[in-house]
Formats: C-alpha cells, structure tokens, sequence
C-alpha cells in the first residue's frame, strides 16, 4: 500500500473502529439515551437541531478567534519585549510565573462579573488561556540562537535591527508556531469554559443546557462540534507554517545531495 | 612577507564560582601576512579562545593584539571566521547564505552576486546554489560556509576547527581542497586544529600549545613543498614534524 494512502486511511480505519465499538456496545446493552444514545440518535438530534447551530457556532468562533488572536498579538510582542529589554525581563518574570501557576480558568467567574455576559469575558478567558504557551514559546525561539552565529553577526558589523530580523525573527517562527499550536487549542477550551460559566448562547452554553435537560444527543453533538473547530483551527495554523517556513518542512522528508 | 598580526602578551582569565578560571596565560605570535599558522593543542588550551580574541569578538585580560600595529577592541575589518559548526541559516539557500556577510553590511546584492557565484565553483558547489543547507552534506555545509567567510576578500581567515566534524575521509578532501583554495587566494589563515596531521599538512608554521592553562610551548616550521599532495604524509619530514609536535603537546612541564 503506498504511503500516503496508508496514512490517510488507518486514521479512518480508526475512528470507524471507535464509532462501531459504540454502536455496537448500545445496540447489545441499550442504556438509556439519556446516558448513552446512539450514534444515530446524535446525527438525529443534530440535524434536527438544525438552524439553531449556527448563531451557537458563531458566538464560540468568535470569541475562540478574538482570544486567540489578542493572545498571539500580546505573546508575540511581550516575547520581543522580554528578549530585549534586561530591566523588563527582570520585573516581569516573577509576576509572569506567578500568573502562569494559578489554573487561568479560575478567573473565568470573576471576568464574568467584570466584563458582564457577553463575548467580551469569553476573549478574555480565552486569550488568558492562550497567551503564555505564545509569549514562552516565542521567546525561546528568539533566544536560541547559535552563540556561533551571534559571533558571525557581530564580526560582520550587522545592526541590531538586522540580526533581530534576519537572524533571530526566522529562528524563532518554528518555536512560535509550535505555541500558536497549543494556544489554539487551549483557546478554543477557554472559551467553552467561559461558556459554562455564564453565557446565553455559544457551544459551551448548549453543552450546559443539553446536560440539564438531560438532552445527550445534543450534548454529544455540540462537543463534536468543537472538537471540528478545535481541529479546523489547528489545521489552519499548520497550513499557515507549511506557506511560511518552506525550509522547516523540508527537513522532514528531505533527500540528500552526494 | 611583512608582519601582520602581532598577539602581545595576551591572557584570558574567565571569573569562575569559586576562583578565576585561567584559560590562557600571556601568550605572544607573531604572524606575517598571508602566512597559514595553525594552533594545535590539547582541549581547553585556550585555543578557541585565542582565536576570538585576534578576531575581536573577546576581550583580553591582559595584552593585547595589534593588526597592521593597530591595536584590536573590535572585530575589525577583511576578517572572515569559520567555526566547526557550520552555522548556516536553514531558511536561506546556499547562495543566500553566502551572500549574508555583504548583506549585513548592507552592500547591493547585484554587484557582489558574481563574486558568490564565482565561489561557490571555487570550493566545488556548482549547481547547489539554491539548495537548503540541509539538503547538503556535512562537508558541503562547511565549505558554503568557507565560501561565505570568503565572500568579501578578508586579508585574514580565521578557522577554528573547522573540519573537526567531519569524518576523517571527508577530513582529507577539506585539507586538499582548503590548499588548494588557499593557493589561488592567498590570505592570513589563523587554523585551530586538534589534529596533530592536519596542522602540519596545511601550515606555514605550526604553534604547539600546552594544556590547560595554555600557553605556547614552541612555534615550528613546516618546510615541506608546495603544493602538498595528500601523500606528503609518507615524506619523512612531514613525519618527523607530526612526531615532534606530539612529543610537545604530550611533554611534561
């Protein structure tokens, strides 16, 4: 079987298998659907759930994206500023580890109470969530540079500004999209978990909803959701690697010259 | 051959957790222009860290270096360095790689293309110039990297160990063609090696060092013809030059 196809179809194989213990495992003991429905009792209630999805979608993207994208903002440009600034590095670590020890969810009950219902408290939890795997992330990678070729720099009389674009801005794009990967996810948690919290709409809001109705197609179906968002934006990221670092997927299959 | 690089009693004491740690005691060279001196010594001799100083990339505890009798406190101009890692930017092919140097310098990039060009079939590229360096042998990373060292007509090469990655066949060909390019563009080449044969087969002149702390034991000619084919170590004075010098690195006191 030729590579690429075995790789794209044992993945399948495998969720098939998972799928088909399930119903297999609620057509011989039949729980009941309220604990355990079947598959075709999910894709039923999805369906029929219908044009409700979307504003429910929309409202867990948005504020899944704004986090995001305010956490890829703020860790980018904090990880520069950290880099270069001694006196900053110094002032802010200790608070930065401080904060980065307290599970960030916790504050999702107080952001409910500061910034009210509405999206603006899921973006925070969201980007509180997704922010620190950015800023460490990309720090590293503007770091970890080769004392060699700091050396190099400097006996090539190259600015600042020049070694900071040309030298450590590339070296760390393979460490910053690694954190972009893990802040995705994470933020896609954050803003599910503001949803519990308090909300009036948005997947997190559903799941709550489903389970206190004891609606668990539902439930089961506003999770396959998120994990479909959580995927597509990990997926999006990436795409968005592969386009802007050629070189670093090269080395994985990459043939050698002589 | 008139003097070109003077190293004046220069030492290294590094601040250690306990006491100072000496990396090199007050060691002098001279070394005349477009003379090929190598450092041989044991590990932590302070080779490494001679060589930085006489590129300015380090500050002497004591002494000081002179080039053309102006005292060296920055790394200064016509100096290219090749370190044992090959330090090339993964995301820049081999032709962007060795453009870095003028780049950095922000010099146009239309003039001194040629000149990347005519040395990437100087150190035997022809046709990688748009290869990734991790397309690229180990030996062929290093000599993108010579190239790059070479791309603005340096006076004086420094090479720290260059070759001290690659396997002892590969090893062989880097000398002959490290000769080889050396012959046709004659510079000062400041060569760390810890091999006793690769010294001797590519020098002028050999500085054996003792170990740490270092200093320099002796400075030996090497009087043998060139160009030098790669049996020039079956001749019997490159022989008794190898013998010598490991006498020297392994002599007592």
């Amino acid at each position: 079987m030729p590579e690429r196809v075995r790789n794209l179809l044992l993945p399948i194989l495998a969720f098939a298998a998972v799928l088909a213990v399930w119903e297999a495992a609620v057509w011989a003991f039949r729980p009941p659907p309220f604990l355990v429905p079947s598959l075709g009792a999910v894709l039923r209630r999805m369906v029929e759930f219908g044009a409700n999805w979307p504003r429910h979608i929309l409202a867990t993207v948005e504020a899944t994206l704004y986090g995001f994208a305010v956490a890829v903002a703020f860790g980018g440009i904090g990880a520069v500023a950290v880099v270069y600034s001694d006196t900053l590095r110094r002032t802010v670590t200790p608070l930065l580890v401080t904060l980065q020890i307290i599970p960030k969810i916790a504050f999702a009950p107080l952001f409910l109470v500061w910034f009210g219902l509405g999206i603006t408290s899921k973006v925070m939890v969201a980007f509180l969530v997704a922010f620190f795997p950015v800023l460490i992330n990309t720090a590293v990678g503007l770091v970890q540079i080769e004392p060699e070729l700091l050396d190099l720099a400097r006996a090539m009389k190259a600015s600042r500004t020049w070694v900071f674009f040309k030298i450590r801005f590339p070296n760390s794009l393979p460490y910053f999209f690694a954190g972009l990967r893990v802040a995705s996810t994470l933020a896609v948690i954050g803003a599910i978990i503001a949803e519990f919290v308090g909300s009036d709409v948005g997947l997190g809001y559903l799941i709550v909803i489903a389970n206190n109705q004891l609606d668990t197609p539902l439930g089961l179906a506003s999770i396959a959701l998120v994990s479909a968002l959580g995927r597509a934006l990990y997926g999006l990221i990436m795409l968005v690697e592969r386009l802007a670092m050629p070189w670093h997927m090269r080395e994985g299959g990459m043939r050698t010259a002589v | 051959m008139g003097l070109f690089i003077e190293v004046v009693g220069v030492g290294k004491v590094y601040p250690g957790p306990r006491r100072p740690v000496v990396a090199l005691l007050p060691t002098s060279i001279e070394i005349a222009e477009n003379e090929f001196v190598s450092i041989v010594g044991p590990s932590g001799c302070g080779k490494s860290t001679l060589l930085k100083i006489i590129g300015g990339l380090l500050a002497p505890s004591e002494g000081e270096v002179r080039i053309d009798g102006a005292p060296v406190t920055e790394p200064p101009d016509g100096v290219g360095i090749v370190f044992q890692a090959p330090t090339l930017l993964p995301w820049r092919t081999v032709l962007g790689n060795i453009l870095l140097p003028a780049e950095a310098r922000g010099l146009p990039r239309t003039q001194i293309k040629p000149v990347a060009r005519e040395l990437i079939n100087l150190v035997g590229l022809d046709g990688f110039a748009d290869y990734y360096p991790q397309q690229l042998s180990g030996g062929m990373q290093q000599r993108v990297a010579i190239s790059r060292a070479l791309l603005l007509d340096p006076r004086l090469l420094l090479m720290d160990e260059p070759f001290g990655a690659l396997d002892a066949m590969t090893r062989e060909e880097m000398n002959l063609e490290l000769q080889r390019i050396w012959e046709q563009r004659r510079k000062t080449v400041v060569f760390i090696t810890h091999s006793i044969d690769e010294a001797v087969f590519l020098s002028d002149r050999v500085v054996v060092m003792t170990p740490r702390p270092g200093r320099v034991r002796e400075v030996l000619r090497m009087d043998l013809d060139r160009p030098r084919p790669l049996h020039v170590r079956e001749h019997p004075r490159f022989v008794e030059y190898v013998g010598r010098i490991r006498d020297l690195i392994f002599a007592k006191g």
